[in-house]
């Protein structure tokens, strides 16, 4: 039976145009089809939504890690090379990248006995999939400690430790 | 019959392979973007790497900061005996925390190691540096002599409060020759101009350790020492080390300093200020940026002056020139890194 139906099945294409197989989808056929793309679509389409939502806070990350680099870099030079400031300070910074406005601030904490400061930055941006908000993703922190008026560049503006190779030649003492 | 029921199955092959067609596509769509999320994900990754990275790295370099502030808190020579080592959180907020062994490797020579810690730990990044003890703002006392008075510009004051022992060859130079050894005389010491000491031809007998006065600019960005303005209390009989004055200081009655230990006053006053020392008896080393007038006041040094500018009425200063106590000033100084060798040895994610 099973054999003949085949055999039926070969015939039958031979016989049939082709157009008319295709017209054996019915209507609820293509529905399931349609619905499970759509589904599936659906599903896929939010993930990459979600995906491009991270890769736009990836790059906001790494602007704004780069922008508190930079700034903690003047910060430590500013700070390793002046008087040790006994009051805390603080200052704000604000840069617009293509849409996206970083607002930095940044705080020293002296510590009087070791001529130290303790230098924080904190990155802060608005959060677009967030109404805009500055949550927890779009804040990001970076700490480090200067020693006040460091010895090594002081050394490198003074001459007055000269090498006994500068002066020894000339010295001829009776 | 037969025929009707072929086509009714061909309608659910085809229905099926609809069914296919769409979930194959589906499953297209699916690994493009799952491919790209994992992309997004290593986007992630990397940014959150370089940002616990950036933070370790600042907490090791702050371990190397505090390490050295702490060492060289008192311009002393403060070698651990032994290997010492201590960890720390950043302040106030967590943002890393470092670790810090100290080496001695010789008397002057120290080996500092830190290694910094992200804020969820994550992340380290080892650093070492080398640390050689320095001896700035003087001559070195092993290898020189120098003279009771060295001055730049005009020196007006009493040659006959001036000691010197018979035994130092003591040299200030000038233009001319002055006087070979001994107490100074009062003619000698009325102008005395101690320019570049390579450019003219020294007689031995007065020696100024001084470079061109071209460069004297470089005199005015050391900005280490230690600033006890304005209170200045620490100024006593046991105080040792560099003492940095920007600006003016007025003093009067104290001993500062002892023979044994010394101590190394700079006073800036390029910018502002001057400096009054009466009834003051200072042990070591006095070096004024800018011009001293003391007024006439009368006070005490067991060591060394060195004026870059004129010294005004100082005829009732006594310097009694002292190189025993120079030499003390020996173990004043500070630990600087040695050139080129900072080291990130070892970064670990």
């Amino acid at each position: 039976m099973i054999y003949k139906q085949h055999f039926d099945i070969k015939a039958t294409r031979k016989i049939k145009p082709f157009l008319k197989l295709q017209n054996g989808f019915s209507l609820i056929e293509v529905l399931i089809a349609a619905i499970v793309l759509a589904v599936g679509l659906i599903g896929v389409g939010l993930f990459q939504t979600t995906i491009l939502k991270n890769s736009t806070l990836n790059k906001q990350r790494v602007a704004a890690l780069n922008f508190a680099k930079e700034n903690i870099e003047n910060l430590q030079y500013l700070f390793a090379n002046s008087q040790h400031k006994l009051n805390p300070q603080s200052g704000s910074l604000k840069k617009q990248e293509q849409t996206i406005e970083f607002t930095l601030n940044w705080t020293s904490t002296p510590s009087d006995v070791q001529t130290t400061t303790q230098l924080n930055i904190k990155v802060t941006w608005p959060d677009f999939t967030n109404n805009g908000q500055i949550t927890q993703n779009t804040t990001l922190y970076l700490s480090s400690i200067v020693a006040s008026n460091t010895p090594s560049y002081a050394l490198t503006q003074t001459k007055w430790a000269p090498t006994p190779t500068d002066v020894l030649p000339i010295l001829k003492f009776k | 019959m037969q025929a009707l029921s072929t086509e009714h199955h061909y309608r659910k092959q085809s229905g099926i392979a609809t069914l296919i067609s769409a979930i194959v596509l589906l499953l297209l769509i699916t690994m493009i973007v799952v491919l790209s999320a994992n992309i997004t994900l290593m986007e992630t990754k990397a940014s959150s790497n370089e940002y616990k990275l950036t933070q370790s790295f600042l907490a090791a370099q702050s371990g190397l900061a505090v390490s050295l502030a702490t060492l060289n808190k008192n311009n002393i020579k403060n070698i651990p005996q032994t290997e010492l080592s201590y960890s720390e959180n950043l302040e106030t907020i967590n943002i890393g925390s470092y670790s810090v062994s100290i080496e001695s490797l010789n008397s002057e020579h120290l080996k500092i190691q830190s290694t910094g810690y992200s804020s969820d730990k994550s992340s380290q990044s080892t650093h070492y540096q080398h640390f050689l003890f320095s001896r700035a703002l003087r001559p070195d006392f092993r290898n020189f002599i120098v003279s009771p008075i060295i001055a730049t510009g005009e020196i007006t004051i009493t040659p006959n409060k001036i000691s010197i022992e018979k035994t130092d060859k003591v040299l200030v130079w000038s233009g001319d020759l002055i006087h070979s050894r001994g107490i100074v005389s009062a003619d000698d010491f009325k102008k005395i101009y101690a320019n570049d000491i390579r450019t003219q031809n020294p007689h031995q007998n007065i020696f100024a350790l001084r470079e061109n006065n071209k460069d004297n600019k470089n005199l005015k960005k050391i900005s280490w020492l230690h600033n006890c303005e304005p209170t200045c209390t620490e100024l006593n009989h046991s105080t040792s080390r560099i003492i940095y004055f920007n600006g003016g200081l007025k003093l009067s009655n104290k001993t500062i300093g002892s023979a044994e230990s010394p101590v190394i006053l700079y006073i800036d006053l390029q910018k502002k200020g001057a400096l009054n020392i009466d009834n003051v008896t200072i042990n070591g080393l006095i070096f004024v940026n800018g011009e001293w007038d003391n007024k006439n006041l009368s006070s005490t040094i067991n060591g060394a002056i060195i004026v870059d500018g004129n010294l005004k009425n100082a005829q009732n200063l006594v310097v009694t020139f002292n190189k025993t106590i120079l030499s003390q000033t020996d173990k004043i100084g500070i630990y600087t890194p040695a050139p080129g060798s900072w080291n990130d040895i070892q970064t670990t994610l």
